[in-house]
């Protein structure tokens, strides 16, 4: 596999408090990365480094570019991004200018920008809100924009900082089922950094960073079962996947369910 | 305090005009916890925001104890009406601009020459209430982890000594041990300092089991209320008005109408899964 993020030996200290000690860490292309942690364990500080916001020390390279002032817009265009509050990122005054500055900025013309905003406006379907004021969409709406800002370049790597949690539960399940969609029809390389096990399922690797270290890397389904670990970070399981597991104990399923029908139908068949 | 809404309406004043809250009446229960659901853009910020004066209905009247809050007439006492009802805004620690923390949870009750020859003990007991000590007091307030920051932005309301509590999203952007860390603070001011809590929330997976009071809204109309039986009896109904219900709730549907068999209100996967044992 192809890797696009490596990071060697990255070091970071906010003052006095050590953020970093060597860490590292590869992501390969087209994997979809969840990364889960309590409140100060680096997640978001990472992901700063990553777009060279912060300044560590470190070996980091993005797609075989290794990160310096050089590279730093070359890479940041291999990026798109989406934060916890949408309201920090918009710069247009609509919707359609405000997807459109990403285009802009990397100097593409009139006619192909339309094209591009388009076509991203019916894959997420806001064509309806395109002439709207940012600030007076729903926060559903305004992530769904902000996701389609971050799409618009065509980035490599896709990175969701908290992005769901500020956002009504209907909304995120449709941005997770477009990102499934995304993720499986263009191999891009997914992140998302999130404090809610449930929003991992999807993914197919689960890191848990807890102070700076990364604790655990695997399979969600494997991590699942590292017991010790989830109680000791008072993480929450996913509801089916605690389900089977105290159901399992009483040798009533003899799996992890993740559908609910499912399981219904093993239990009472 | 008792919160009745009778025949509630809002519209905004502005250009185009919007009902945003329309016909609404319904009971806030005292002493307990109330959770106002619906998807974004249902009214449930007008809601909260006209309970304490901050919005006035364009018809209709809200009670709250004896405060009466109607048309565009002035609220009679409105500096009590806010003492009484305290809101805590989302994010409320992005609002902090004092050194220390007991700078921070003085500053409201100063602003008000509030009663200020019991201000130390307010601001301790306040802190008390929401499970920090004294030794927090000269902490700065920014440099508190993203759960105490939050308590600290709770206890700056609570000094004033509302009698109702509005939490505007209280688990938003929390880890989840502060999630729920935040949840059983939530229970301890109802139960020992009787506080009516009224809060507006999507984090229905954490504040499900808590609630004793729902009411839903939808479109600015009155969905249903009631207690949780009531609401979550009909998941359709819920989701056909794009509200997303608690997976435990959503699970325990999907198994009655397989089979009929007595599961209820089971709020948590250990009674979800001897309820199950007790079944198969």
């Amino acid at each position: 596999m192809k890797k696009i993020i490596e990071i060697k030996d990255l070091r970071y200290n906010y003052g006095t408090n050590v953020v970093f000690n060597g860490l590292n860490l590869d992501i390969n292309k087209g994997e979809w990365v969840s990364i889960v942690g309590p409140n100060g364990s680096g997640k978001t500080t990472l992901i700063k480094l990553i777009l060279g916001i912060l300044k560590g020390q470190n070996h980091i390279h993005i797609d075989n570019l290794k990160l310096n002032k050089k590279t730093l817009m070359e890479i940041r265009k291999k990026i798109g991004i989406v934060f916890q509050n949408p309201d920090n990122q918009f710069v247009g005054d609509t919707v359609k200018t405000d997807i459109a500055f990403s285009l802009e900025n990397i100097g593409l013309d009139k006619k192909e920008i339309n094209k591009r905003v388009d076509e991203i406006a019916s894959f997420l379907k806001i064509e309806n809100i395109l002439d709207k004021e940012p600030h007076l969409l729903s926060g559903g709406e305004k992530q769904k924009v902000a996701l389609a800002s971050a799409l618009v370049i065509n980035p490599k790597i896709l990175i969701l900082d908290e992005a769901f949690s500020m956002i009504d539960p209907y909304y995120k399940k449709d941005i997770l089922n477009i990102l499934k969609k995304i993720h499986r029809s263009k191999a891009l390389t997914i992140i998302t950094i999130t404090h809610d096990l449930e929003d991992t399922l999807l993914s197919n690797r689960l890191i848990i960073l807890d102070k700076g270290n990364i604790v655990i890397d695997g399979k969600p389904i494997d991590v699942f079962q590292q017991e010790k670990i989830i109680e000791q970070l008072e993480l929450d399981l996913p509801f089916m996947v605690d389900l089977s597991l105290k159901l399992k104990f009483y040798n009533l399923v003899d799996k992890i369910y993740f559908s609910t029908n499912e399981m219904v139908n093993h239990l009472w068949k | 305090m008792e919160i009745e809404f009778k025949n509630v309406s809002y519209t905004y004043d502005s250009i185009e005009k919007k009902e945003v809250l329309k016909e609404i009446t319904t009971k806030i229960i005292k002493e307990k916890i109330n959770i106002i659901l619906g998807p974004s853009g249902s009214g449930k910020t007008t809601f909260i925001e006209l309970i304490n004066g901050l919005l006035l209905p364009s018809k209709g009247k809200i009670k709250v104890g004896n405060f009466i809050i109607g048309d565009k007439k002035k609220i009679k006492n409105i500096k009590q009406l806010r003492f009484d009802v305290g809101l805590v805004f989302q994010f409320p620690e992005e609002q902090f601009f004092k050194e220390t923390v007991k700078k921070e949870i003085a500053f409201g009750m100063e602003y008000f020459k509030y009663k200020l020859n019991v201000l130390d003990k307010r601001i301790i007991d306040s802190l008390k209430m929401v499970g920090l000590d004294e030794s927090y007091l000269n902490c700065n307030p920014l440099e508190l982890s993203d759960g105490e920051k939050r308590k600290v932005a709770i206890a700056s309301i609570l000094v004033f000594n509302p009698k109702v509590l509005i939490l505007d999203e209280p688990t938003v952007g929390l880890d989840n041990k502060s999630r729920k860390d935040l949840v059983r603070l939530i229970l301890r001011l109802k139960k020992h300092h009787k506080k009516t809590v009224i809060i507006v929330s999507h984090d229905l997976d954490v504040l499900y089991p808590i609630g004793d009071n729902y009411i839903v809204l939808s479109e600015g109309k009155l969905l249903k209320n009631g207690n949780r039986e009531e609401v979550f009896k009909n998941i359709r109904l819920l989701k056909k008005h794009n509200i997303v219900v608690p997976k435990i709730v959503e699970f325990i549907n999907r198994v009655k109408e397989k089979k009929d068999i007595k599961l209820g209100d089971e709020d948590n996967t250990r009674d979800l899964m001897k309820a199950i044992y007790r079944n198969v």
